[in-house]
């Protein structure tokens, strides 16, 4: 698959993966790559910078805390990325059942 | 002398402190910001590199793999210095609205009344550029704080909209700096401590800090 293609949909992507619980930015790397069975290969760096801009945007809230012996950074989805992920979600779920119409017929 | 002893000092390091060592020194920034990027950047290596010793690589490999993973140098400082430019950005915004939004009750309060009007052309010029160009600043400094604040929300503010912050205060800081100390010079209640201090405390000092700011932040972007 085009990385291209999934690195446009990233920052929904982080919203999806910390949606249970707080995570931290190695477990949100991940939990990405579980989830896209190994797909979504982009420089792991580039995450942060992507966690950053959500936190700023207001989607996520982070904190310093303790975890695995030493504290780190954990990102937490706000009120507000919660309703960014839903209205994400419902325009993926269109956008593909409408491309799925036309290229699912054979 | 300095790129070769900075090379040996990096020679010395382990892979993955040697990373973080070049990351931290090619990033400019607020240092908070900096430091809790550099501090992530280092956490996630060392859990990359712990993953990649427990599936079996010995430890310079796993932190080499780890790196590798982590993107070059000249992909990832790019990414992150545009977080530090935002940040940056968004402080040189509300520095500039608050020096700003304090010129009106000066010019109209303490200034204002202790302040004879002199008669002179240039003096008008200067006395009309502070009420409509003040204005225009303090309209300017709110949509930046916009842009710089909620605007992230809508899109991604970015180092473009950093620098137009930085350049803009820069110009506002410095216009107004000179403007009132020509108003100050011009008028004749010049021999007036009390006049000079009002101007030093709430227009020469605060425009300064925020110019100075302002280059801070250009220099992110």
């Amino acid at each position: 698959m085009k990385a291209d293609a999934l690195r446009g949909h990233l920052d929904a992507m982080i919203l999806a993966v910390v949606e249970k619980e707080p995570l931290h930015g190695y477990a949100i790397i991940e939990a990405l790559s579980l989830r896209s069975g190994g797909e979504l290969d982009l420089p792991t760096g580039t995450v942060y910078p992507a966690l950053r801009r959500l936190e700023a945007a207001g989607h996520l809230r982070s904190t310093w805390a303790n975890g695995g012996g030493r504290k780190r950074r954990t990102y937490t989805l706000s009120a507000g990325g919660r309703r960014a992920l839903a209205k994400q979600r419902a325009e993926w779920r269109t956008f593909s059942a409408v491309v799925d119409g036309v290229l699912g017929q054979a | 002398m300095r790129i070769r002893n900075r090379g040996v000092r990096l020679e010395r390091m382990s892979t993955a402190q040697a990373y973080v060592t070049a990351l931290d020194e090619a990033l400019v920034g607020p240092s908070r910001v900096r430091r809790d990027l550099v501090q992530e950047a280092r956490d996630h290596l060392d859990d990359a590199a712990a993953a990649y010793a427990r599936a079996g690589r010995d430890r310079p490999h796993a932190e080499r793999l780890a790196v590798n993973d982590f993107g070059d140098l000249e992909e990832i400082v790019p990414a992150f210095q545009t977080t530090l430019a935002v940040a940056s950005s968004r402080r040189t915004a509300w520095m500039l609205f608050a020096v700003l939004a304090i010129q009106p009750f000066l010019w109209d309060g303490p200034l204002g009344p202790n302040r004879p009007d002199p008669e002179g052309l240039f003096y008008a010029i200067l006395d009309n550029a502070v009420e409509y160009g003040g204005g225009l600043m303090i309209l300017a400094s709110v949509t930046l704080l916009v842009l710089t604040g909620i605007g992230n929300r809508w899109f991604a503010a970015g180092r473009g909209i950093a620098k137009v912050t930085s350049i803009t205060a820069i110009t506002c800081a410095v216009s107004i700096k000179l403007t009132g100390i020509a108003m100050v010079l011009l008028s004749t209640g010049t021999s007036d401590p009390w006049v000079w201090l009002l101007l030093a405390v709430f227009i020469v000092v605060p425009m300064s800090v925020t110019a100075s700011h302002a280059r801070r932040t250009l220099a992110t972007c």
